[in-house]
C-alpha cells in the first residue's frame, strides 16, 4: 500500500494552512509529524482521509484517488485516530473494538459471531486481555489509545492516521503506546502521527516530517537530523539533536 | 457482557407482558390476570372460556385500545428519546428537541380552534410535525455549521415560532370552550385516544420503532465523534437522517393523539442504560419495553387512582422528575 500526497493545498477562508505539500507513505514507514501549534498537522491527517476537501493537489492510496473511494473502502485502507475524546455514551472494550468492523456490514445488519471472534483475535494481539471486560471510562488514557488502535485493526485498516496518540498520557504510557504502533508497523502496517514531543519522534519513527507555516521543512530519518538546526528554526529556540553514548538519538534545548 | 444483557432484555419483555395483562384487568370493573387471559382467548379464538359479555366488551373494546396506545407510544417517545440522546450526544436531550412536538401542538390547537373532528386534530397535529421536519432540515442542510449542531440550533428557532403561533390560537380561542379543551390536549392524556387515532398513528410508529431498532448498531457508532464515524466507514448523514425522521415521526405521532407526554423520552433511556448497557443493540429493546411498562403503568394510575382523571401528562411529570432526580444524584455519589 502506498499513500502518495501530491501538491496539497488547504485554506480555512483567506487563511492558506498548506502550500503544495508532497508526501509519500509505504508499508513498514513510521512517520511522525513534528511543528508548532498551527503548523497544519492536524488539518493534513484530516485531508488524508477526506475529512476536508482540499483546496488543489491530490492524495492517492495504491494510485486510487482517496475521495473517490466510498467510505467504507477508504475504511478498509485507512483509520484515522483521533486525540482522545470522552464518550457520553462509554461503550465496552469490546463493542468499542467490535465497531471497526462496521465497513464490512450493510445499513441495517449488526455484528455477528465471525466479527465477535476476530475481536478475540485482535485482543490477543494486542494483549488487551485485562481490560477485555471493562468499560471505556474505566480504562486509562493509554490503555484507551490501544482500544482505539485495535478498532482499526478491526477495519482491516492498514495505514493508522494517529492525531497526538501520546497527548494527555504519562510517560511510561507515551512509550508504550507508540511502542505497540511500533510492532504493528514491523508487522506490515504503516503509520502517520503527529506529537509535540520531538523526543518521543526520535526514538519511535522511521522518518520524522517536519512542518512549518504550511511547508514540509525536513522529512529524513532521525539520524538526519544529527547535528542540524533544523529544529532550531522551526521551534525558534535553540535544540540540539544528539545520539547518546547508548546509540539513542535525543533533543537537548539550551 | 452481551449475554447477560441479552437475559434482561428478555425478563424486560416477559414484565411487559405481565404489564398488559394485569393492566387490561384494572379499573372500576376489575377483572384478575387470568380472567383477561381468558378473554383473549376468547376473543381470538372464538371459544368459549366462561367470559361474560361485559367482561368482553370492558377489556377489549374500552381498554385495549387504550394499553394499546400507551404500550406503542411509551414504547415509541422511549426509543425516540434514545436516539436523539446518542445522535447529539447528550443524555439530557428529549424527543421534542428538535421543536416538531412544538409544531404538532400548533397543529392540535389549530384543529380545535377550528372545530374540527377528533380524528382530523389528529391528522393536522402529524401533518404539522412532519412540515416542520422537513422545515427544520431543509434550512440546517443549508447551513455552513456541522451538521447536529445546526439542527438543534435551526430546532430551537422553529420550535419557538410554533410555540408561539400556539400561544396566538390560545390567545383568539373562544375562553369558555376551545382554549380549555387546547389547554386540557396539550397537557398529555390517553383518554381520548379512540380506535381511530390508533389506526391513524399504528403503522408510522410501528414502522418507526422496528427501523430504529434494525439501525441501532450504525445509531451507536453516531455516538462517536463525526471523525470517528467516518473512519469507521459509517455514512453518518444517511444514517442521522433515517433516525431522525423516525424519531419525529414517532413524536408527532404521539403529539397527534396524546398531547404532550413528557419525561418518557427522558427518564426511560437512562434506566434501559443502567439496567442493561449503552450498547443500542441492547438499550433499544430494553428502552421500547420499559416505555411500553412505564407509560402503561402511569395510565392506569391516571385512570384508576382518582375519580377524575388526571392528565398523563401530568403524572409522568411527577413521577418522571423526582426519579430523574435521585438517579441524578446517585450518579454525583457514584463519581465522588
Amino acid at each position: 500500500m502506498i499513500l502518495e500526497v501530491r501538491d496539497l493545498s488547504f485554506s480555512y477562508g483567506d487563511h492558506r494552512v498548506l502550500d503544495s505539500l508532497d508526501l509519500k507513505i509505504s508499508d513498514g514507514d513510521m512517520v511522525a509529524l513534528l511543528g508548532k501549534n498551527g503548523a497544519g498537522k492536524t488539518t493534513l491527517l484530516r485531508l488524508i482521509p477526506s475529512f476536508l476537501k482540499c483546496t488543489q493537489g491530490t492524495i492517492s492510496i495504491d494510485s486510487v484517488p482517496v475521495k473517490d473511494l466510498k467510505l467504507k473502502d477508504r475504511a478498509g485502507y485507512m483509520a484515522y485516530i483521533p486525540q482522545i475524546t470522552r464518550s457520553a455514551f462509554p461503550y465496552s472494550v469490546r463493542t468499542s473494538i467490535l465497531m471497526g468492523a462496521s465497513n464490512r456490514l450493510s445499513m441495517f445488519q449488526s455484528p455477528g459471531r465471525k466479527e465477535e471472534q476476530r475481536v478475540e483475535q485482535i485482543i490477543d494481539l494486542l494483549n488487551l486481555h485485562q481490560i477485555a471486560d471493562r468499560n471505556m471510562d474505566t480504562i486509562s488514557g493509554g490503555e484507551r489509545q490501544l482500544v482505539l488502535i485495535a478498532r482499526a485493526l478491526m477495519q482491516d485498516a492498514r495505514l493508522l492516521i494517529l492525531d497526538e496518540p501520546t497527548s494527555f498520557l504519562d510517560y511510561s504510557n507515551q512509550l508504550m503506546v507508540l511502542e505497540r504502533i511500533g510492532d504493528l508497523v514491523k508487522k506490515g502496517y504503516s503509520c502517520i502521527y503527529s506529537t509535540h514531543n520531538p523526543d518521543l519522534a526520535l526514538g519511535h519513527s522511521s522518518r520524522i516530517v517536519i512542518m512549518s507555516e504550511g511547508h514540509i521543512s525536513f522529512d529524513g530519518s532521525a539520524v538526519e537530523l544529527i547535528g542540524t538546526d533544523i529544529l532550531s528554526k522551526v521551534y525558534g529556540r535553540s535544540i540540539e539533536v544528539v545520539r547518546t553514548e547508548r546509540g539513542g538519538i535525543v533533543c537537548i534545548p539550551d | 457482557m452481551n449475554a447477560k444483557a441479552r437475559s434482561r432484555v428478555v425478563v424486560l419483555g416477559l414484565v411487559t407482558v405481565v404489564v398488559a395483562i394485569v393492566s387490561l384487568g384494572i379499573g372500576r370493573y376489575y377483572i384478575g390476570p387470568l380472567g383477561i387471559v381468558k378473554v383473549l382467548l376468547q376473543g381470538i379464538s372464538g371459544r368459549y372460556y366462561g367470559m361474560d359479555k361485559n367482561a368482553m366488551a370492558v377489556v377489549l373494546n374500552i381498554r385495549l385500545p387504550r394499553i394499546a396506545a400507551s404500550m406503542l407510544l411509551g414504547a415509541g417517545l422511549a426509543i425516540s428519546g434514545q436516539t436523539f440522546q446518542m445522535i447529539f450526544r447528550n443524555p439530557l436531550v428529549s424527543p421534542d428537541v428538535l421543536g416538531t412536538s412544538s409544531a404538532a401542538s400548533f397543529g392540535a390547537s389549530l384543529a380545535l380552534l377550528l372545530g374540527l373532528s377528533a380524528l382530523m386534530v389528529s391528522i393536522t397535529a402529524f401533518a404539522a410535525g412532519i412540515v416542520a421536519l422537513f422545515l427544520i432540515y431543509t434550512i440546517a442542510s443549508r447551513t455552513r455549521r456541522e451538521q447536529t449542531l445546526s439542527l438543534i440550533l435551526v430546532g430551537m428557532v422553529v420550535s419557538s415560532i410554533f410555540s408561539a403561533a400556539t400561544s396566538f390560537v390560545k390567545l383568539i380561542a373562544d375562553p369558555n370552550n376551545v382554549l380549555p379543551a387546547i389547554t386540557y390536549f396539550l397537557m398529555g392524556s390517553l383518554s381520548g385516544v379512540g380506535s381511530g387515532d390508533l389506526a391513524l398513528v399504528a403503522v408510522p410508529v410501528l414502522v418507526s420503532i422496528a427501523v430504529l431498532l434494525v439501525l441501532s448498531w450504525k445509531i451507536n457508532l453516531l455516538s462517536l465523534s463525526e471523525d470517528e464515524a467516518r473512519s469507521i466507514g459509517v455514512n453518518t448523514r444517511l444514517v442521522r437522517a433515517v433516525a431522525i425522521v423516525c424519531a419525529t415521526v414517532i413524536t408527532a405521532s404521539s403529539v397527534a393523539v396524546a398531547g404532550n407526554i413528557g419525561w418518557v423520552g427522558l427518564i426511560i433511556p437512562h434506566i434501559s442504560r443502567m439496567l442493561v448497557s449503552n450498547d443500542a443493540r441492547y438499550s433499544f429493546p430494553s428502552s421500547v419495553f420499559f416505555g411500553a411498562s412505564f407509560l402503561t403503568v402511569v395510565d392506569c394510575v391516571s385512570r384508576a387512582a382518582s375519580t377524575i382523571e388526571i392528565p398523563i401528562g401530568i403524572l409522568t411529570a411527577f413521577i418522571g422528575a423526582p426519579f430523574f432526580l435521585y438517579l441524578l444524584f446517585r450518579e454525583v455519589r457514584y463519581d465522588s
